[in-house]
């Protein structure tokens, strides 16, 4: 553990996460306000003691609303980084390891998946089945299955022919014992840095699609909404809008920086060997 | 000319399921697809005319087909919201997009090229970390919030840039330019990041090589290894990361023109799935898909020229 802090990048990462997760916590142990309670008479409050990040067009408690929008963020990427896990995976591994005909026709159907720009898959599912919390988890899982079935495919078809899997198979263990048992291990810190990557990436797509409008729908808070709602009044109380948009920049970043530091302590490992 | 036809090969195979993947998640509405798209209101004459252009009585192969068909002779059917001919639609608003995209892929390449080559010669130094972290902010700002915070400062305080309203290039070249700069800057800045880190790794990766260490050993100085030596060799890998780049800025582009009003594609699909006109969302779906596809294959095709060392694995 001592090696991972040693890299800046972790070590900022690890800040910026922890952060979040005080917050989230906080919010979620005591919320200040409730998160939908207009009150005219106080919008747009500055910074005061009663509203620790001030209030919003409607009155509403900023503070209260990043706590929630924060914690919806987090639960979002964690649905899809889990289930981009399990489905992405076994694709890949199964493309690596058996190569051939499998491998080039699993091969074709990630690039496929690739071809479609940004958020333009979700916006496609979105479009069919209306925007909801549910359907955004099932558009950006779908997004992340490539990242991970590329990074496997890499791992399992470097690994096949390496001589302990040659003696592990020479002994009569089945390709499914190798694959969990025998290869898993050797790759699952490159998943680990490509599952940090994918959460930071699903919360910077979620952003996009609840500042257009079709993500997260209200009632729910979402931090990419309040950038969206905050516009107009940019002159006006600048923070309104600056407070959403760091709050996102340190979720992504914490966990683009973590990713990145796991992975230069990998390679750093590699090396020595 | 062998690596020429897989590569072509490739592609079309991967536009032909792309095609699938889209034809087919707009059929798997639940229930009547014509009750859907028209709402409850619709009257049982105007569902029977839809269910009647829409081929829904025959069989889903059918209809695949005779899509495909449509969209190859550019047929592309009547748009619901705008009752124009989508291939019109989709005429003028990609010339913005495809405009916005050329603009913001010269910024990306005019910032990553010089970022990416200052990283490198401060790898050792102390500076490199300040410098990388700079480089993931760069990735980890949403592009929606570097365009209101652009808007902020060239727009509202310094009063130079427009940050509203697309003139055609034919029209004021000038002016042309300047509306675009904003958008593109905001998507340039996130695809440019991506750029310089993937710079990055890939001069780290050549400076282990054995050539180095014997240009080293042969008394050359840092600078002549790193910028005559390592850096060839370097950049050809990066060249492979611009058809990556490419899906990002169309990508990025879907969200900014949205932020800044641009008649481009993004900003017709953002409106059209609030309107709920499928078959303009599904056409414009597969024509972006088939840009990023042609992209890469010209690039697949421009790194063998480059290279001729790539050979079909």
């Amino acid at each position: 553990m001592k090696k991972y802090f040693k890299n800046a990048n972790f070590l900022f990462g690890f800040i910026f996460l922890t952060f979040i997760l005080l917050v989230v916590l906080w919010g979620f142990i005591a919320l200040p306000y409730d998160i939908n309670a207009v009150n005219i008479q106080e919008r747009l409050l500055p910074f005061t003691k009663n509203h620790l990040l001030g209030t919003d067009h409607l009155g509403r408690d900023i503070l209260s609303r990043i706590m929630v929008g924060s914690r919806l963020s987090l639960t979002i990427g964690f649905y899809v980084v889990v289930f981009g896990f399990l489905l992405g995976t076994p694709i890949g591994a199964i493309a690596g390891y058996f190569g051939g005909f499998v491998d080039e026709t699993i091969k074709k159907l990630i690039d496929t998946l690739m071809a479609f720009p940004g958020v333009l898959i979700a916006l496609m599912l979105i479009a069919v089945f209306g925007a909801s919390t549910k359907n955004i988890i099932i558009a950006l899982t779908i997004m992340s299955i490539p990242r991970f079935s590329r990074m496997a495919r890499g791992g399992y078809y470097s690994y096949k022919d390496s001589p302990f899997i040659l003696a592990t198979k020479a002994r009569g263990a089945s390709n499914f014992r190798i694959m969990v048992i025998h290869i898993f291990p050797h790759i699952s810190g490159e998943l680990l840095v490509t599952s940090s990557l994918t959460f930071a990436s699903a919360v910077l797509s979620e952003a996009g699609l609840s500042y257009l409008g079709l993500g997260i729908q209200p009632p729910n808070p979402s931090l990419g909404k309040m950038v969206s709602e905050a516009q107009a009044y940019i002159l006006q109380k600048p923070s309104y809008i600056i407070v959403p948009a760091i709050f996102i920049i340190i979720l992504v970043m914490g966990f683009n920086l973590l990713g990145d530091g796991i992975n230069k302590v990998i390679e750093e490992a590699k090396e020595n060997e | 000319m062998r690596y020429f036809s897989k590569k072509l090969l490739g592609a079309l195979i991967t536009l032909f399921f792309a095609s699938i993947i889209t034809f087919y998640i707009f059929n798997i509405l639940p229930g009547d697809p014509a009750q859907v798209i028209l709402g409850i209101d619709a009257s049982e004459e105007q569902l029977m005319q839809l269910r009647d252009t829409m081929n829904l009585d025959s069989s889903a192969v059918y209809r695949y087909i005779s899509w495909v068909g449509d969209i190859v002779s550019g047929d592309l059917g009547i748009s619901y919201k705008y009752q124009t001919q989508v291939s019109t639609l989709i005429a003028d608003s990609i010339k913005v997009t495809l405009q916005l995209s050329v603009f913001s892929l010269i910024l990306t390449l005019l910032i990553a090229i010089p970022f990416g080559l200052l990283l490198v010669s401060k790898r050792k130094k102390k500076s490199f970390i300040p410098l990388s972290i700079l480089s993931q902010l760069g990735m980890s700002i949403p592009s929606f919030c570097l365009a209101i915070f652009l808007i902020a400062i060239f727009t509202v305080k310094l009063r130079i840039l427009p940050s509203i309203g697309y003139v055609s290039f034919f029209d004021n070249p000038w002016l042309n330019i300047k509306s675009l700069l904003l958008p593109s800057l905001s998507i340039a800045i996130g695809a440019s990041s991506i750029v310089v880190r993937y710079l990055n790794t890939s001069v780290q990766q050549q400076l282990k090589k054995d050539y180095v260490r014997t240009a080293y050993s042969i008394g050359l100085s840092e600078r002549v290894v790193l910028y005559h030596q390592v850096l060839r060799n370097a950049l050809i890998p990066v060249i492979t990361i611009v058809g990556l780049i490419i899906a990002d800025i169309l990508g990025g582009s879907i969200i900014v023109e949205n932020v800044f009003s641009l008649p481009g594609i993004g900003k017709l699909i953002t409106s059209s799935i609030t309107s709920r006109d499928l078959p303009l969302i599904q056409a414009l779906v597969l024509y972006l898909s088939l840009i990023v596809v042609c992209v890469n294959f010209l690039i697949d095709i421009l790194y063998k020229v480059i290279d001729p060392r790539i050979r079909i694995k």
